[in-house]
Formats: structure tokens, C-alpha cells, sequence
């Protein structure tokens, strides 16, 4: 991650899948390259999937786009995020159909903020997570996002 | 200044999204607004002008706290027509 205007997401934070078995899997799947960059220790993870069944469906935020997280001390070890798109949805609660799993991860609970808010940009439209959605390559998602990103920015001065 | 203080299950994610949202629509249209987030507890034991949260979290509230519902936590256009016609209302106070 750059704050100087480079490219803010990664090839290797961005898991492409056809599909995945059910939503703990897709957190887990979607997780992974936080665990290998140890931005989270495993418990992490297991902390995000009872976060859901603890707070029901909320996790997904607009439709088609869920963004599991869990708190700092549930094995947290720095601020970071990571992408899974779903060529077919995955359930998450009882009918929300999810293509795109945003896992979170801050060891900090203000240090996320700048981080939060350009991931906004990728999901505070549909037409945007449609436009994402429809990417082929992990080259062709981030160039977009970085798009969405770039015009938050603009937006917010 | 209308104080806000926007809900979610633990206080880190989503309520940050839907503060920085509200923010960013009351600045566009010249509303004086501070919205922060809170988990559920916390927001127990505050007084702001208006809690703002999704329906799951409100019906939680007691009567006697001003909620708002928002459809959504991240969504602009949902966001902007569940809540700017109440800032509007409010800023008028």
C-alpha cells in the first residue's frame, strides 16, 4: 500500500475464484494472503466468521459485496485488506447473494480510516461493483479500482 | 452542528463507512454535521442529536432515542435519500 497515489491494492491481496463451498470458505479463501503478509494471525479469521454468525448478515454491506472483519485483538498484527471475487455468488446469511469478500484487518482502530474510506469507493454505487464484477483479469480490477478510488478523492476535496 | 453518532456491531467497520458517508453528504450540501461511529453498547450511554444505524440495530434502541434508518451502511444513493431529508429537517432547529 502507497499513500503517495501508486497503486493501492496488489495483484497478491486479489484472489480470483470460480466458487467457493460456503461463506466461511469464502473468508477464509479471501483471508489468506492477510495470514501469509502476517497482517493477522489464524485466530483472525476465526474471529470474522463468528462476527457474522454473531451479528447476523450485516457484514454485507451493499448487495453482491460483504466486507468481514473482526477487532483489533482478535489477532490483528497491522492494518491491511484483501479481495476475493466469486464468479458464482456465495450465500452469506440467509439469501444475500455475495460475489466479492473485502476482508479488513486493523491493529488500530483509527490508523484504518484513510484506508476505509478509499475502499468505499470500490462498492458506494452498484453500478461500480457491477463494473468490478465484470473484470477478467486481477490487472484490469485494480487499474478500475484505482479509477473509483482516485475520483473518491477528487470527490472529498 | 447536528451531532450523529452512526451504529454497527463492533464499532470498526461498517459504522466508519456510513460517518464518513453521512459526512461527506452533509458537507456537499452545506450541513454543519459531525457524525462518529460507535459499537452498539457504547452508543447505549450517548446523547447525540440522532443515532443512525440499519434496521437490524435500531429495533434495539429504546423508545426513548432518536434512530434513524439507513438501507444500507456503504450504499451513497440509499444513504443521501434516508438521511438528508432528516439533516435538513434538523439543521432548520
Amino acid at each position: 500500500m502507497d499513500e503517495n497515489g501508486k497503486m493501492y491494492l496488489s495483484e497478491e491481496h486479489l484472489e480470483f475464484r470460480p466458487s467457493v463451498t460456503d461463506w466461511q470458505e469464502a473468508i477464509t479463501v479471501a483471508a489468506q494472503p492477510l495470514l501469509t503478509d502476517q497482517i493477522i494471525e489464524p485466530k483472525y479469521i476465526s474471529a470474522m466468521i463468528e462476527n457474522v454468525l454473531k451479528f447476523g448478515d450485516y457484514m454485507v454491506l451493499v448487495p453482491k459485496v460483504a466486507m468481514p472483519h473482526a477487532r483489533p485483538e482478535s489477532g490483528a498484527l497491522k492494518t491491511g485488506f484483501s479481495i476475493l471475487k466469486l464468479d458464482e455468488p456465495v450465500v452469506f446469511g440467509e439469501s444475500q447473494e455475495v460475489y466479492l469478500i473485502i476482508c479488513l484487518a486493523t491493529n488500530d482502530n483509527q490508523a484504518h480510516l484513510a484506508m476505509l474510506q478509499k475502499i468505499s469507493a470500490l462498492f458506494d454505487e452498484e453500478e461500480k461493483v457491477d463494473a468490478l464484477l465484470k473484470t477478467a483479469s486481477k490487472r484490469e480490477f485494480i487499474t478500475l479500482s484505482e479509477e473509483f478510488i482516485h475520483e473518491e478523492e477528487e470527490d472529498d476535496d | 452542528m447536528i451531532k450523529i453518532i452512526t451504529v454497527c456491531g463492533n464499532g470498526i467497520g461498517s459504522s466508519n463507512l456510513l460517518a464518513m458517508k453521512i459526512n461527506q453528504i452533509a458537507k456537499k450540501n452545506g450541513i454543519e454535521v459531525d457524525a462518529t461511529p460507535s459499537d452498539f453498547n457504547a452508543a447505549l450511554g450517548e446523547e447525540p442529536d440522532l443515532f443512525v444505524t440499519v434496521d437490524e440495530f435500531a429495533k434495539q434502541f429504546p423508545n426513548t432515542k432518536k434512530v434513524a434508518v439507513v438501507r444500507s451502511y456503504a450504499d451513497k444513493k440509499k444513504i443521501t435519500e434516508d438521511i438528508l431529508p432528516l439533516l435538513e429537517e434538523l439543521d432548520k432547529e
